[in-house]
């Protein structure tokens, strides 16, 4: 597969149908086990479409998305903060995603994915992970 | 606990790396409603892996700090010759980092 957002996200977002607002909504960050859950960015819509055995932390443990900015790094950029996963245990992770937490996981949208990049695949060893995003953002439309 | 360092009495400055061969790379399909084998492209190997790989970094002492569930997974096949050495409270942090190739990545919709 290949970095992406998910279809269902970008085409909600251009249609004006189940937006995500990106610099209001929670937008968490979550490993993800492939060996339970290979996420698909053109059929998946929310976080229930991951089993819960292959998302690292568990949502609840998820780190959300702090400082975020909108069209402050460049014109159409979502950007943000350094992402910190707080002594992250649990098995090896093969991509990193975004999403929008409700709180319920039915209307959780997915947003982004990530298997390439360095530090991918991912194998804890108990302590923080940082997410470093690029000075460039996190995604464009 | 939060990490495991263990060592190794051969292995030295690389990276081991083991499969659990009986735990393929899978996507639920919803639709079939089964399993479908989805191997990966692994990034810093450069192989495409069928089964969970798990990539231990073992310091030039034959250190290597993992989590607990990873450590059990390495027993489950026998730990390989790895035995504990003890356990780190604090762990060193470890880090993602996204080059702009792969940070913008999901802009393949950018305008530019």
């Amino acid at each position: 597969m290949a970095n992406g957002m998910f279809t269902d996200f970008r085409n909600g977002q251009l249609s004006n149908t189940s937006l995500v607002d990106l610099d209001l909504d929670d937008i968490v960050a979550m490993f993800v086990d492939h060996a339970d859950d290979t996420p698909v960015i053109a059929t998946d819509n929310f976080i229930d479409d991951i089993l819960s055995a292959a998302r690292v932390p568990a949502i609840a443990s998820c780190p959300s998305l702090g400082t975020v900015t909108i069209g402050t790094v460049a014109a159409g950029v979502f950007d943000a903060a350094d992402t910190v996963f707080t002594t992250l245990t649990g098995d090896a992770s093969e991509s990193l995603i975004i999403f929008k937490d409700t709180g319920t996981e039915s209307t959780s949208k997915l947003v982004g994915f990530w298997d390439t990049a360095t530090g991918l695949p991912l194998t804890p060893n108990g302590g923080n992970v940082t997410v470093q995003w690029n000075a460039s953002g996190i995604l464009q439309f | 606990m939060a990490g495991v360092r263990i060592w190794h009495p051969k292995a030295r400055a690389g990276v081991f790396t083991f499969s659990q061969d009986k735990r393929p790379y899978r996507t639920w399909n919803s639709i079939l409603k089964k399993f479908e084998a989805t191997p990966i492209a692994c990034f810093p190997c450069g192989k495409l892996h069928l089964t969970k790989t798990y990539h231990v970094n073992v310091d030039s002492d034959g250190f290597a700090i993992v989590s607990e569930t990873v450590w059990d997974r390495m027993r489950d096949y026998g730990a390989f010759g790895f035995q504990t050495a003890n356990e780190v409270s604090a762990p060193p942090g470890q880090v993602i980092g996204f080059g702009a190739v792969q940070n913008l990545a999901p802009q393949e919709l950018s305008s530019g």
